[in-house]
């Protein structure tokens, strides 16, 4: 219950801050810009013209309206994981430092909340924000699709469940940072950083083999183990909308891999937390 | 630190442990799924417009150069060119060229003959005793215009049935004969309503109008002009221009409405068809006007996606694939392009065969027991 209270604390501060609002009005801006930009021609089941901004999207061949989907879908998986991410970290980086406050945090520990319930809390409150943008986001781009095709589908859901694994991870390094130092800056670079790193070493070998062999390679190798493959996160979720027959099975190892990591940041959050003397 | 603290600790190395393990699952995961072959799914066709050239399998047995005599060569020096000659006339009507030994000699018709070859064997030597060629070798194109039917090959040692007559030559190398329907069975009794022609050994030209044929035999032969053939990229195992004539030809005594829709509004086109592991096709066809171009366009594009539903729907991943990729491009010229393929194992499943041409036990579906100990031994 008290998880569930100082997540809803999180909520109403980011209220108080318009921060949801400004989230919501983009995402609305966004999928009105869509709207009206995108023009598709769909005849007997295929496309026959689509323009954006009045300009063809397409050669003259005329396509399965499907297939011309699947493949705008998964170019809309990468756009939603990457710029939801980015958009997300910079977003989110004041609420755990206003939460930390001197004089704040000192009044919800003496509720009582105890410190790992704030810190998981907060975690929670931040990834239910996350939750709703996606939800307004990909809902409207359905709808939006829908109005412009008559097809129904559930690919856009790959793009949102990506979208949250991946800032689940990179907001857990993000709350870490902010318990060691309750900087919003630091917080945000940091989390830049591993969603960056991240991605870059996303395929081990080939990002290995960019260092010299021997020590050098080893540390490195050590250093980027646990990082989540977040390109590979962003492709597994282009791969599932495009199928359009929901997420691939064997991309399980990597989905946990990526939630272990988010658990691991929650934890080390937690555990610097405990040691801080408030 | 109390136990809390501990167990914070344990957890945070515990979930690290955890990502990196999966992690490396997932790693290995990907390097098998990158070793294995990932089969006819997902593999982009290369049709025949796409590609620059094709090279055919052409093993057809040459035979020597017998000497000329009175100055002209007895056999064509190009019987490639010859044929393409006797077939193409001046009208524009246009011809479609058939590879008969490359597709004999393909991947897929390889397979087939691997599966169903005792059956088709068993005709194709009763064939070569009656004729004195084998079809599946000595046969290297066949060529159909609204005029003339023409074979090219090796037909020396041909034997042509009694009931032909004495031929009437009509050129240094070039034999006629003329074939008479049973009585009562053309437009007046023992009319002769047939003609065929056999070319310096190595071409035999058949049609109605003795006059077509002799004016093919002539351009076989190089006395008379014929109507280039010129197709951009490859050629294919089967490709040739079409026009009006030969396409009201094709459909003339069709009584189906969409036959005869098409007779009104296709003016003529191209055709390029390959043949390997599957068969892919390119055809541009030219309609009457534009709009007829997009509408054609438009309703054969809505059958293939009709199509590649129905076969996504009955699990058919191969053949889901690969009408995916069929493409249909109107143009502004008033012609649309259109590209389409089907997979080699559809077609041996057709004729009961598995994808490495082994017969398909009927009941089980599975590769017959005699065929599956006969490849182990």
């Amino acid at each position: 219950m008290t998880l569930a209270n100082v997540a809803l604390d999180v909520m109403r501060e980011a209220l108080a801050r318009r921060f949801i609002l400004a989230i919501f009005v983009a995402i609305g801006l966004g999928l009105l810009t869509v709207a009206l930009a995108l023009d598709l021609e769909v005849v007997q089941g295929t496309l026959a013209a689509s323009r954006l901004f009045g300009q063809r999207l397409q050669g003259t061949a005329i396509i399965p309206v499907d297939v011309a989907l699947r493949k705008l879908f998964g170019i809309l998986v990468y756009l939603f994981f990457y710029n939801g991410v980015v958009l997300g970290v910079v977003a989110s980086s004041q609420i755990a430092v206003s939460l930390l406050a001197p004089g704040r945090v000192e009044l919800l520990l003496s509720l009582p909340v105890r410190r790992a319930e704030l810190v998981i809390g907060t975690y929670l409150g931040v990834l239910l924000i996350a939750l709703l943008a996606t939800a307004a986001g990909v809902g409207g781009l359905s709808l939006v699709l829908f109005y412009k095709t008559h097809v129904v589908t559930a690919a856009p859901l790959a793009a949102a469940i990506a979208g949250l694994i991946g800032f689940g991870a990179v907001y857990s390094v993000m709350l870490l940072a902010t318990a060691l130092v309750r900087s919003p800056s630091l917080a945000s670079a940091t989390g830049l950083g591993v969603l960056a790193l991240g991605a870059a070493a996303s395929d081990r070998a080939t990002f290995l083999s960019l260092f010299d062999a021997g020590w050098v390679r080893r540390a490195v190798e050590i250093a980027v183990a646990p990082l989540p493959r977040f390109h590979l996160l962003a492709e597994a979720g282009a791969r599932a909308a495009e199928a359009g027959q929901g997420w691939p099975g064997d991309t399980l190892p990597l989905l946990g891999s990526t939630l272990a990591f988010a658990l691991a940041g929650v934890a080390a959050a937690v555990f610097v937390i405990g040691r801080k003397d408030y | 630190m109390d136990r809390s603290r501990y167990l914070v600790l344990g957890l945070l190395v515990l979930f690290i442990g955890a990502a990196i393990w999966l992690g490396r699952c997932d790693d290995a995961r990907r390097r098998a799924a990158l070793r294995a072959d990932g089969g006819p799914v997902g593999k982009p066709v290369v049709y025949p417009r796409q590609q620059r050239s094709h090279s055919r399998r052409h093993v057809t047995r040459t035979p020597p150069e017998p000497p000329a005599a009175g100055g002209i060569p007895r056999r064509s020096s190009d019987p490639v060119r010859a044929l393409e000659r006797a077939a193409l006339a001046n009208d524009g009507g246009g011809a479609i060229f058939v590879e008969v030994n490359a597709i004999r000699h393909s991947p897929i018709v390889e397979k087939m003959l691997r599966c169903r070859g005792a059956e088709a064997l068993e005709g194709m030597a009763e064939m070569k005793q009656q004729l004195g060629i084998d079809p599946l070798e000595d046969l290297d194109r066949i060529a159909v215009s609204d005029q003339v039917f023409a074979v090219s090959g090796l037909f020396d040692e041909l034997k042509l049935p009694a009931e032909l007559g004495v031929p009437n030559r009509v050129a240094d190398g070039a034999d006629l004969f003329r074939v008479a329907e049973p009585a009562g069975s053309g437009p007046t009794a023992a009319e002769p309503v047939h003609y065929l022609a056999l070319v310096d050994n190595s071409l035999l030209i058949s049609g109605d109008d003795e006059q077509q044929v002799r004016a093919a035999i002539d351009r076989a032969q190089g006395r008379a002009a014929a109507q280039p053939l010129r197709i951009e990229g490859s050629e294919g195992e089967i490709y040739g221009k079409v026009g009006r004539e030969f396409i009201g030809a094709l459909f003339a005594g069709a009584r189906d409405p969409m036959a005869q829709r098409l007779r009104e509004v296709v003016q003529g086109g191209l055709v390029r068809m390959t043949v390997d592991e599957q068969v892919a096709l390119s055809l541009d066809v030219e309609a009457i006007d534009r709009q007829t171009a997009d509408d054609l366009a438009r309703a054969v594009a809505g059958a293939f996606a009709a199509l590649r539903t129905e076969a996504a729907r009955s699990g058919r991943d191969d053949v889901a694939d690969l009408l995916e990729q069929a493409r249909v491009d109107p143009r502004a010229d008033g012609t649309f392009a259109l590209d389409v393929a089907v997979p080699g194992d559809m077609l041996l499943r057709g004729m009961g065969c598995d994808s490495e041409g082994r017969p398909l036990d009927q009941r089980s579906g599975l590769p017959s027991s005699s065929t599956a100990s006969s490849s182990n031994q």
